[in-house]
């Protein structure tokens, strides 16, 4: 029952080792670099994501956790790729010199990695999915996805366009799917030449007619192996699909429903994970897009079977917490009985060894929570 | 010309973990691209995706800081030293 959680922070990676996932060691590496994503590839090696306003995006891999050694490639636009002018706007507060204005289009982040059928991905802001065949040495667009016919029309979100997701079917290797915000859910079933809008039945994020793209998709999660079951949290809301995206369908019953700014009513929140042995989805509702804490400071985990119904579960939570869950800071470990972890943006992490049943806080004084992963020993 | 550029300590352990490293070049733009096809990770962090030196990277050299717009013209003579630094903000 041994885990090890690489916790991603603005200011390094905590790594948090247990053998019985009740006591846990901690140590801090990376120190200074923003490590926003990790992974591990099919030999056991964790590989880091990390970005720098300064010193910019860069990958590192490790066999132990504890030595980290920078890969010499990273995921890099074309120089003749254009840029998005409205997310250059808004990551510009950390252009010092402005040259990002009106300019080309740069890799600022890596906002998730997966590895799937031998090959390693990494969505970035802006926008983009880059794959890796040799294990980090060396990077390649999927121009097919990069870019995608509706690419003029996409739309940032606040904290920029990133494609923050990405999912794979253990069965097929042709087939995929990746989130951005705010364009949407895509998948390719070509091996990513060519990719289709997955948003029927989500409403877009500021539009009030349905449309093919647009949605503010914050996170979606499913069992690789039972891939076109999925569970995909919204900023308008939770929702499933049983046909690998090509419908949604709002299921909230049991969950906190709060008014977004717009006054639409639904449970808003950012992460979601799923724990394969049961098939149960995992969310963490935050009151509304205008409070993005808990209702009324309650730090709640809601568990459903099949997303039908959801259950809260605080045991262990604290009660006075206004703080947010951000989409990339919740994992699970796939044991059995299934552990799931979280992390706040106020930098405590928060475990469970039971399946949400009962929670203790597992780590505190770090920075913000960007990013958890838990990989079982 | 040859020059030594002093690595922030945050840099150092991607290229040999010392603070001073030799370089050639005529200008800071150049003794940069030099350091940055010398050491490929490093080079990374260096220049960004067209070449340029990293925007928000400032180098002081001669008792003056240099932004990064301003590498490709601030020529260098041998025996200098480029101090490698990076804009702040709060913590």
């Amino acid at each position: 029952m041994a885990v090890s959680l690489v916790v991603g922070t603005p200011k390094g990676a905590a790594i948090l080792t247990s053998k019985d996932r009740k006591s846990w060691s901690e140590n801090f590496v990376l120190q200074g670099w923003p490590v926003t994503a990790s992974a591990r590839d099919d030999k056991g090696r964790i590989y880091a994501a990390v970005n720098s306003p300064n010193y910019g995006v860069a990958l590192f891999v490790s066999d132990d956790l504890q030595n980290w050694k920078q890969l010499e490639s990273a995921p890099r636009y074309k120089p003749e790729d254009r840029g998005n002018p409205e997310h250059h706007r808004i990551v510009s507060q950390m252009d010092f010199e402005g040259v990002l204005k009106g300019g080309g289009r740069f890799v600022d982040q890596i906002w998730t990695m997966h590895w799937a059928h031998g090959a390693l991905y990494a969505g970035v802001s802006e926008a983009g999915l880059f794959v890796s065949r040799d294990y980090g040495a060396s990077w390649q667009p999927v121009d097919g996805f990069n870019n995608h016919p509706t690419r003029d029309s996409w739309v940032p979100g606040f904290g920029g366009l990133g494609a923050h997701t990405i999912l794979s079917d253990a069965n097929n290797p042709n087939r995929m799917w990746v989130g951005v915000s705010a364009a949407g859910f895509f998948r390719t079933d070509d091996g990513g030449r060519t990719w289709a809008p997955k948003n029927k039945g989500v409403d877009p994020a500021v539009e009030a007619a349905p449309a093919t793209t647009g949605q503010c998709v914050h996170h979606v999660a499913h069992d690789p192996a039972n891939a076109d079951l999925m569970f995909r949290q919204e900023h308008r809301g939770v929702h499933r699909s049983d046909d690998g995206g090509d419908t949604w369908r709002v299921m909230e019953d049991g969950l906190p429903v709060a008014e977004l700014s717009d006054g639409h009513r639904c449970s808003f929140g950012f992460a979601m994970v799923v724990d394969r042995k049961t098939g149960k989805p995992f969310v963490v509702p935050l009151n509304g897009d205008n409070f993005r804490f808990p209702r009324d400071g309650q730090l709640a985990v809601y568990r459903s079977d099949d997303g039908r119904s959801w259950t809260a579960h605080t045991s262990g939570l604290p009660g006075k917490c206004y703080t947010a869950i951000l989409r990339g800071s919740m994992a699970a470990d796939q044991l059995d009985p299934g552990g799931i972890y979280f992390g706040t943006a106020s930098g405590a992490i928060y475990g469970s060894a039971d399946l949400g049943e009962s929670w203790r806080e597992i780590a505190t004084g770090l920075p913000r929570i960007l990013s958890v992963e838990a990989y079982p020993a | 010309m040859s020059v030594r550029v002093q690595m922030p300590p945050i840099l150092r352990p991607i290229a040999g973990g010392e603070r001073w490293m030799d370089a050639e070049g005529a200008t800071i733009a150049a003794v940069l691209a030099d350091l940055a096809k010398k050491h490929p990770a490093l080079g990374l962090h260096l220049l960004d995706e067209h070449g340029a030196v990293r925007r928000n990277i400032v180098c002081l050299h001669d008792g003056q800081a240099v932004r990064s717009k301003e590498a490709a013209t601030r020529a260098v003579r041998s025996g200098d030293d480029i101090v490698l630094t990076n804009a702040l903000a709060g913590g």
